[in-house]
C-alpha cells in the first residue's frame, strides 16, 4: 500500500500545485533568511577587522616610540602617556578580546545583536562587567532577527499546518473517504501513511533547499559534517513534531475548519504563549535588582574607599608583601592607590553583582527547564548553541574576558609596584586573548528530547486508534 | 454471500433498523425499496462496518463484518449514490489506485479493458475525473468491482440523478454482473428499475422489512400497489 500511496500522493501534490507553492515559498524564505544571517556575520566580521586594524595602527606607533625610548631619544609629551610606563600600556594599549563568529553563526542571530564581540579590558576597573550584566529578558534573548532560525521555528510550522490540516477531512468533504473506507485497508494506517509521505516530501524539500543555501552562502559548514548532520536531524525532528501534532488533530477532529483553528491555536501556544509565560514566570519568581541602584551603590563604595585610602593601601601591602618589599612607597601615586582599593571594591561589590548574576541565572535556568514544554524554545536554544550565539556562549565569553583581564593585570601591576619600565621585549610577551568555544551544543540530546516528545504525544493520543480497525470514528 | 440476521440499529431512542433478516445469494439482486429514513442506507453502512449493529449479525461471504471489517471488504465493492473519485487523477489512475489498495495489480491495458467493460468510452480513460459526469464516475466504480472480481456489490441509490440512458446502461451492467454470479444489494427509490433488474425486492419502512418478494412473481403494477399500501398504512398508523 505504501508504494501505491507514495506514487499517487506525490502525483496529487504536483497536480494541486502544492509542491510548486512549497518549493517557491521555502526557497524565497530560506534565501532571504540565509542572506540576512550572512549579512549579520559579515557586519560582525567587518566590525572586528576595523578594531583590529585600529589596534595594529596604535601598536605600530607605540612600538616605534618604545624603540626610540630604548635608543635614548627624547620623546615629547607627559610621562604618563609614554609607552614605557606599564600603566600607559595597561590603560591606553589594551589587547583585544575578540569573539569571532562560528561557522554556523549565520544560522541564528541569537544574542549576537545584543552583545558585543570585542572587548578591550584595561587595567582600569572592571567596568565592562556591567555591560554584560545588562538586565535582559531571557526569553527575548532567545528570539532574534529574520534569520534561518526564525524561519525554521516560526514559519515552517505554519507551512506544515497549511500542508497538512485537511489531509483526512478533505477526503471526507470530497467524498472519497467512503470509497476508501470500503477498501480492505485500515483507514487509520492509510491516513498515517499519507502523513508520513507528506512528511518525507516536506522534509526532503526543506533539507534540499537548506543544503543548497549552505552551498551557495556558506560552504565552510560542510567541513563540520557532525554538526551539519545534527542540524539537519534536529530540523527533521522539529518538523516531525508538527506533523505528529497535525496527525493527531486530523484523526481526532476530522473537520477542516476545526483542524485549522486547533493547529493555529497550538502554534500560538507553543511558539508565543508558552515562551512569554515562562519569561513572565521567570521575572516574577526571580526578579533582578535594579541596575541603577547597583551603580549608585558601587559609586558610594568608591567614595568611601577614597576617604580611607591610606588605610586601604597599608592593608593591600600587608597582603602583598612581595610588592611591598620592592616598592618605593614615597613614589606611590594614583595607580598604586587604585589597585589597592580595587581589591576592596571587588570584595564589597561582589555580593551585589553575585545577587544580580544569581537572579539572572535562575531566570535562565527556569527557561531551560521549561524548554521541554515548548519544542520551539528547545529548538531556538539548540540553533543558538550550534550558531555559537546562545546566552551560554556570551556568558562564557564574558568569563574568558574576565580571565584575560586578570592575566593582563597580573602581568602589568607587578611592574608598576616594582617600578619597572615597559620594553619591546615586554610587548612581545604581552598576554593575548584567544576565544575558545567551550559550550557543548548538546545537539544529540535536544534531538532525543524532540523525538521523545513527538513519540509520547503520538502514542498518547493516537496509539489507541492504531489498534482500532473500524472506520466509524473517521467517517462520523 | 450476504447474510443479515435479526439485525437492529439504534441511535439512542431512535431505531433505524429493527430486527432485519435477509440473504442475498450468488447471482441474486436484492433491491431494498423504501422512503427516506426507512433504514436502507443504514443496512448497507452496517455491512460496510461504517456503523456497528446494536444487535444481530451481518456476514459477507460467511465472515462477520464486525469481527473481520478488513477481510470482508476484500469481497465487496461499494458504490454510493454519488461516487467520488480523485478529481485530478484520470479514470485509469483512479482505478489503478483503488485496485492496488485492494491488493490487486494490473497493467494499463488491463485497466483499460475493465473500464471499457464497464462501459466507459475509450477517450475518457485518460481524462481527469473532474470533467466526468455522475454516470461516468459510476462506471469507474463498476470497473473497480469487475477488476476486484468482487463477489458482493453494495449499491446505495446508484441511479438517482442519472439520465435515463445512463441509468439503463447501469442496469445492463448490473444484470451482466448478476449473471456472472455477483450478489448485489441495492438500495433504491426506483420501483421501475427495481422490478427490471432485481431477483428479490424488500420493502422497508421505519427500519422494518415489511415485505420480501420474489420479483418474477409480481408485476410492476402489483409492486407499486404493495409499496404504496405499506407506505400509506404506516403513515396512517
Amino acid at each position: 500500500m505504501f508504494k501505491n500511496n507514495l506514487k499517487y500522493e506525490i502525483k496529487l501534490l504536483i497536480r494541486s500545485h502544492w509542491l510548486t507553492i512549497l518549493l517557491v515559498s521555502v526557497l524565497l524564505l530560506f534565501t532571504f533568511a540565509t542572506f540576512n544571517g550572512q549579512k549579520n556575520v559579515e557586519k560582525r566580521l567587518s566590525d572586528i577587522t576595523k578594531v583590529e586594524n585600529e589596534l595594529h595602527k596604535k601598536d605600530s606607533v607605540m612600538v616605534t616610540t618604545l624603540k626610540k625610548i630604548e635608543k635614548g631619544e627624547k620623546i615629547d609629551g607627559p610621562y604618563w602617556r609614554l609607552p614605557s610606563e606599564p600603566m600607559t600600556i595597561g590603560y591606553r594599549h589594551p589587547r583585544l578580546a575578540i569573539m569571532k563568529p562560528e561557522t554556523f553563526s549565520f544560522l541564528a542571530t541569537g544574542q549576537s545583536d545584543m552583545y558585543t564581540h570585542f572587548k578591550s579590558p584595561t587595567v582600569y576597573g572592571n567596568n565592562f562587567a556591567l555591560d554584560y550584566s545588562e538586565m535582559v529578558n531571557p526569553v527575548q534573548l532567545l528570539f532574534g532577527n529574520f534569520d534561518l532560525a526564525f524561519v525554521i521555528i516560526y514559519i515552517l510550522p505554519l507551512l506544515i499546518i497549511a500542508f497538512t490540516f485537511n489531509v483526512l477531512s478533505k477526503e471526507k468533504e470530497l467524498g472519497t473517504l467512503r470509497l476508501l473506507s470500503a477498501q480492505p485497508i485500515s483507514t487509520v494506517n492509510w491516513v498515517l501513511q499519507k502523513m508520513l509521505i507528506r512528511y518525507i516530501v516536506f522534509t526532503g524539500v526543506i533539507l534540499l533547499i537548506l543544503l543548497t543555501m549552505f552551498a551557495v552562502f556558506s560552504k565552510g559548514i560542510f567541513s563540520d559534517i557532525g554538526t551539519l548532520a545534527g542540524l539537519l536531524i534536529i530540523i527533521s525532528g522539529y518538523i516531525l513534531f508538527w506533523f505528529v501534532l497535525s496527525c493527531i488533530v486530523n484523526i481526532k477532529l476530522n473537520n477542516s475548519s476545526k483542524n485549522a483553528l486547533a493547529l493555529i491555536g497550538f502554534w500560538l501556544l507553543i511558539v508565543l504563549v508558552l515562551p512569554a509565560t515562562i519569561n513572565q514566570l521567570g521575572s516574577t519568581l526571580y526578579p533582578t535588582p535594579s541596575r541603577l541602584k547597583m551603580i549608585n551603590e558601587i559609586r558610594l563604595i568608591k567614595k568611601e574607599n577614597e576617604e580611607k585610602q591610606n588605610e586601604i593601601m597599608s592593608e593591600y601591602l600587608r597582603n602583598h608583601p612581595e610588592l611591598a618589599q620592592e616598592s618605593n612607597q614615597d613614589k606611590f601615586g594614583f595607580w598604586h592607590n587604585y589597585f589597592a582599593s580595587e581589591k576592596v571594591m571587588e570584595e564589597k561589590t561582589k555580593p551585589l553583582l553575585a545577587q544580580y548574576e544569581t537572579q539572572l541565572r535562575k531566570q535562565q535556568k527556569l527557561v531551560s527547564v521549561f524548554q521541554f514544554l515548548s519544542p520551539a524554545i528547545l529548538m531556538q536554544q539548540s540553533l543558538n548553541k550550534i550558531a555559537g550565539t546562545s546566552e551560554n556562549h556570551y556568558n562564557d565569553y564574558k568569563k574568558q574576558v574576565f580571565e584575560f583581564s586578570n592575566e593582563w593585570r597580573n602581568y602589568l601591576v607587578p611592574m608598576l609596584f616594582k617600578q619597572q619600565k615597559f620594553t619591546i621585549k615586554n610587548y612581545n610577551e604581552l598576554p593575548q586573548f584567544s576565544y575558545k568555544n567551550r559550550v557543548p551544543n548538546k545537539i544529540w540530546f535536544s534531538i532525543g528530547v524532540i523525538l521523545l516528545i513527538s513519540c509520547i504525544i503520538f502514542f498518547a493520543f493516537i496509539g489507541g486508534s492504531l489498534r482500532d480497525k473500524s472506520v466509524q470514528k473517521l467517517l462520523n | 454471500m450476504i447474510t443479515i440476521q435479526n439485525i437492529t440499529k439504534k441511535y439512542g431512542d431512535f431505531t433505524a433498523v429493527n430486527n432485519l433478516s435477509f440473504n442475498v445469494k450468488e447471482g441474486e439482486i436484492l433491491c431494498l425499496l423504501g422512503a427516506n429514513g426507512a433504514g436502507k442506507s443504514t443496512t448497507i453502512n452496517m455491512l460496510l462496518n461504517f456503523t456497528n449493529p446494536s444487535s444481530g449479525t451481518a456476514e459477507i461471504n460467511g465472515l462477520d463484518v464486525v469481527k473481520n471489517p478488513i477481510k470482508t471488504k476484500e469481497f465487496l465493492t461499494y458504490i454510493p449514490e454519488n461516487l467520488m473519485l480523485y478529481p485530478t487523477l484520470t479514470a485509469i489512475e483512479n482505478l489503478d489506485y483503488f485496485t492496488k489498495l485492494s491488493g490487486k495489480k494490473f497493467d494499463t491495458s488491463e485497466l483499460q479493458l475493465y473500464l471499457t467493460e464497464a462501459g466507459l468510452q475509450e477517450e475518457a480513460h485518460n481524462k481527469r475525473v473532474k470533467t466526468f459526469s455522475k454516470g461516468m464516475r459510476q462506471k469507474v466504480g463498476i470497473a473497480l468491482a469487475i477488476a476486484k472480481e468482487s463477489k458482493v456489490l453494495l449499491l446505495d441509490e446508484p441511479t438517482s440523478g442519472l439520465d435515463p440512458k445512463s441509468s439503463n446502461e447501469f442496469m445492463e451492467l448490473l444484470t451482466k454482473m448478476k449473471n456472472e454470479g455477483v450478489a448485489i444489494l441495492m438500495a433504491t427509490h426506483d420501483l421501475f428499475r427495481a422490478k427490471e433488474v432485481s431477483t428479490h425486492i424488500g420493502i422497508m419502512c421505519s427500519g422494518v422489512l415489511e415485505n420480501h418478494l420474489n420479483t418474477p412473481e409480481v408485476s410492476l403494477k402489483e409492486l407499486e400497489t404493495i409499496y404504496l399500501d405499506i407506505m400509506n398504512f404506516k403513515n396512517v398508523s
